[in-house]
């Protein structure tokens, strides 16, 4: 089973794209270990990113930009091309900043799955944020350790969940792709290019 | 077919007529209070505020209590998701899922204060930019899908709308958040099925089915709904151990004082086709009922216990069962004195006054009618009741008391005179109602999170059509935040007048002219047309209160009562003008009030007249003196104790008069010493006690005034009835004598 989704996460970008729902397995695997291990250690992870986002009505936006992650804080991503624009989350909200720094707005995501999953993230898997996203999605957390790949499927539960799906792909310990599908948003690809993971978090805070 | 038999089926045709009337017609019984409020003169205002409240009678709110958001929130969803079935939360995604595609049409007119202040100053490089960020954000920040609504235009309306957010709380995942210090708070509106405002037991069902769920420590239920539920059980749990109370003492007295439960018997069917006739009546002339005008006319009826107990003590072993002329003269004397005290209810022209009018008054006449036409057949068939040998002993003991005759006149006097100068009133409805501690805090709290600890001030705006009210609504609420007003409800804010609509349609699509490349929408070239307050209501929306703030001719605009200093500077409009129902309630139950008085004071002058054309001034003096005392004294007794006089102290006087009339005519009517007569007063005196007395125990207060006010003027009537006995003997014999 394992081999279905790898192979659907690595081979069928463009058809993950394009809109089709993978295949997930029926049986959860979920290997939490290998993710908790690979989070402890990339705690603090930059990268630059191209997305490619096809939206409900059929059009293509494409940007590009720069992540970072830390452990324990949040995650930041900065938008340079078509707009500049810097995006924050933590588990408990969004803000979004605009190129010169203004704060445009600033949405709480106490209890809302995309707050659970950067909650998650940002503490190690907890296993009480786990618990939480089990209730919103199914998950399959799938190591091949001699490809050294690892993924993470998320399906949600509900029909009225916004985020249908999400893909987490890591190769050689390296963030490596995220594919999503929004209902409002359409299918989103997101590519991590120039990865480079960080033992120490900064203790200064993220720089817009 | 002799005199008996004409009566008998007289009876018998006024009965089946009434069982008939019943069948045909079917039983109306309204339970809800809000039929009883008066209507008003003035219609729109009235009735939208009418509309608000059956409107707040289905909302019930859920508010919990907790140390972190993420644990209110929890528990929220919980709850939300065990909710029973015909329940729905107001402000779940799915209702908001449901607006959402409703204003879909819509979207590129609708827009809220901070995009339209936005476009209006022309800054369009920020919405340009809050576009992108919307498109290219990460996680969906839009309610519509982004290239639908890129701008978030529809979005913002939504979300900042005063009806969806409510007043400093803000709305996630379906849930209003908000923190007071270090208390989280969740807020969960939910509204009960439309049938819960017309039944009082739908709304029992639905009520305790949420009260189940709600049990976790943390969670507090408020809201007009929990009002009524608590309200409901607590005085059906109380009056139904006290109508048990009443019953057995009735039961004891029967057997105590007949030996046998025959004679309770006879009464209990007497009084069952009483009241089939009085409501029979009731649905005849009224088309329906009211569950308070049946409930209180049913207690009237209950008068014409003490005719039955009369004949029974009257003829107790004798095989004569004709009732005698001078029992026939104070029956018919009896129930004349209580049809002239109930028949001054029409003219106080009250539709529930007149209700308790006809089922009093056909009550009594039909209970009377069931006396004199089958006592007498039902007497001579059966073995006559007799009376225990000790309750002639209390009777002749009961005899022996005397009063002079002016005593009841100097108490009446006193009481009058304490009464003028002391009493307090109060007409305030909602000082009739004591809610649980636990039930007021949760008001409290609430009132405290949204802003409304001081109430509401009410606006009325009106307007020739729903543009112009809309209109004018939309240059109030300018002058509003002039004012210094910040957070207002009105239509006005959820659906603007046309003209906005067709202006903010042109704001936007300049926008996305400009913007046509960064930001492609699909836009249509030709304003689609207005949205209505009415189109809105049509949507299965989180605005379903909309339709109390905007009707025909008018509009409300409902401001925080901490701002009411702040409305003293507005500018003054002659379409313009601030409504207070309460007020408006008070001054009607005042009107009321003091109308019954007025009437109650004709009757007692229409009874002192009826008494002297049948007995001579001097005797209808002392027949009415005990009356009059017990009435005065339930004023004087409240002056005396600081209570204050409410409309339903006042209503129970006529109960007063009613019974107190009987035991003094009966009194009056019988010679000094007659042992059968006394007994026959003391138990009727202690029949209606142990019914009307007991209410005084209950913890609703409408019941409780009635209680504290019968058992009063009661006593009082009983204790001074002595001083009119034998005051119409003689000429109720020189009448005999004349008449043969």
């Amino acid at each position: 089973m394992k081999r279905i989704i790898i192979t659907l996460a690595l081979l069928c970008h463009s058809a993950i794209a394009s809109g089709a729902m993978p295949e997930f397995p029926v049986n959860k695997v979920t290997d939490y270990p290998a993710l908790q291990m690979w989070i402890k250690q990339a705690p603090h992870t930059t990268a630059a990113f191209t997305m490619e986002r096809t939206m409900p009505s059929g059009r293509i936006l494409k940007s590009r930009g720069s992540f970072e992650y830390r452990l324990g804080q949040g995650m930041m991503w900065r938008t340079s091309h078509p707009v500049r624009n810097a995006m924050l989350i933590t588990p408990a909200a969004l803000t979004v900043y605009d190129a010169k720094g203004r704060e445009l707005r600033r949405t709480d995501l106490q209890g809302v799955p995309s707050g659970r999953i950067t909650g998650a993230f940002t503490q190690q898997m907890d296993p009480a944020f786990l618990k939480q996203m089990e209730r919103i999605f199914d998950i399959t957390c799938r190591a091949d350790v001699q490809k050294h790949v690892l993924v993470l499927g998320l399906k949600a539960r509900h029909e009225s969940n916004d985020l249908r799906w999400m893909l987490l792909v890591i190769r050689k310990g390296e963030l490596n792709n995220v594919y999503y599908e929004s209902g409002r948003q359409g299918v989103t690809k997101v590519t991590f290019t120039n990865v480079r993971n960080g033992e120490k978090v900064p203790e200064s805070p993220f720089e817009l | 077919m002799n005199g008996d038999m004409l009566k008998r089926a007289f009876a018998c045709i006024i009965f089946l007529a009434a069982v008939a009337v019943l069948l045909l017609r079917g039983v109306h019984v309204h339970t809800s209070l809000y039929d009883l409020l008066p209507t008003g003169g003035d219609s729109g205002a009235t009735q939208l505020l009418e509309r608000m409240a059956r409107t707040s009678s289905r909302q019930v709110n859920v508010l919990i209590k907790g140390a972190s958001e993420q644990e209110v929130l929890e528990q929220a969803r919980k709850l939300s998701a065990s909710l029973p079935e015909g329940v729905r939360p107001i402000t779940d995604q799915s209702s908001l899922g449901r607006v959402c595609e409703f204003l879909r049409p819509y979207r590129f007119q609708l827009l809220s204060p901070r995009h339209r202040s936005a476009l209006q100053q022309g800054d369009s490089q920020s919405l340009c930019d809050e576009a992108l960020a919307n498109l290219y954000s990460f996680v969906p920040l839009s309610l519509y899908p982004v290239d639908e609504d890129p701008y978030g235009f529809a979005t913002s309306f939504l979300l900042e709308n005063p009806l969806v957010r409510q007043n400093g709380f803000e709305p996630r995942d379906g849930v209003l958040l908000t923190r007071r210090g270090d208390v989280h708070y969740a807020y969960l509106p939910l509204l009960l099925p439309e049938t819960a405002a017309d039944s009082l037991e739908v709304l029992q069902t639905h009520m305790a089915a949420i009260a189940a769920v709600c049990q976790e420590e943390g969670v507090m239920l408020c809201g007009t709904p929990v009002h009524t539920w608590r309200a409901s059980s607590s005085s059906q749990q109380a009056m139904g151990i006290l109508s048990i109370l009443s019953l057995v003492i009735v039961v004891a007295l029967f057997l105590w004082v007949f030996s046998s439960v025959r004679g309770m018997l006879i009464m209990s069917m007497t009084l069952g086709a009483a009241g089939v006739v009085a409501l029979g009546a009731a649905v005849l002339i009224h088309g329906s009922v009211h569950i308070l005008s049946l409930v209180f006319g049913c207690s009237l009826v209950g008068i014409s216990t003490d005719y039955v107990v009369h004949y029974l003590v009257g003829h107790h072993g004798e095989r004569d069962a004709e009732i005698s002329p001078a029992l026939r003269r104070s029956l018919l004397l009896g129930l004349l004195t209580s049809t002239i005290g109930y028949a001054t209810f029409y003219v106080a022209q009250v539709d529930l006054l007149g209700q308790i009018a006809t089922v009093s008054i056909a009550g009594l006449a039909a209970s009377m009618l069931f006396i004199f036409a089958f006592y007498p057949l039902i007497y001579r068939r059966s073995i006559p009741i007799k009376l225990v040998p000790g309750s002639l002993k209390l009777g002749e003991v009961a005899a022996r008391w005397r009063m002079p005759a002016w005593l009841p006149w100097c108490v009446a006097s006193g009481a009058f005179i304490v009464a003028v100068f002391q009493l307090p009133v109060c007409d305030d409805l909602r000082s009739f109602y004591r809610p649980e501690p636990a039930l007021l805090q949760a008001e409290k709290e609430l009132a405290q999170l949204n802003g409304m600890e001081q109430g509401v001030v009410t606006l009325v705006v009106r307007g020739a059509d729903t543009e112009e009210i809309l209109q004018r609504q939309e240059k109030l609420g300018a002058e509003l935040r002039e004012a210094g007003v910040p957070f207002y409800t009105s239509a006005s804010a959820i659906v603007p007048s046309a003209a906005r609509q067709k202006e903010n349609f042109e704001l936007v699509k300049n926008l996305v002219a400009a913007y046509a490349e960064d930001v492609p929408v699909e836009m249509p070239d030709t304003w689609p047309g207005p949205l209505l307050p009415e189109h809105l209501l049509r949507a299965d929306s989180p605005f379903v209160s909309l339709g109390s703030l905007w009707g025909e001719g008018c509009g409300l605009v409902l401001v925080p009562g901490k701002y009411e200093s702040q409305l003293e500077s507005l500018p003054q409009h002659p379409w313009l003008e601030q409504a207070d129902r309460f007020a408006e309630l008070q001054n009607q139950v005042r009107q009321w009030r003091v109308q019954l008085m007025v009437l109650m004071g004709v009757v007692l002058a229409l009874v002192l007249t009826v008494l002297s054309i049948s007995f001579g001034v001097r005797s209808a003096l002392r027949t009415c003196g005990p009356v009059f005392a017990g009435v005065l004294c339930v004023f004087g007794g409240l002056a005396l104790f600081g209570v204050p006089l409410t409309l339903f102290h006042v209503l129970a006087c006529y109960l007063v008069l009613g019974l107190g009339c009987d035991y003094a005519i009966f009194r009056a009517t019988h010679e000094l010493g007659s042992s059968i007569t006394a007994l026959a007063v003391l138990i009727s005196f202690l029949t209606s006690w142990s019914v009307f007395g007991v209410l005084a125990f209950t913890n609703f207060s409408v019941t409780q005034d009635m209680g504290i006010a019968v058992s009063l003027g009661l006593t009082v009537a009983y204790v001074l009835s002595p001083a009119a006995t034998g005051a119409a003997v003689r000429p109720c014999k020189a009448l005999c004598e004349s008449r043969k």
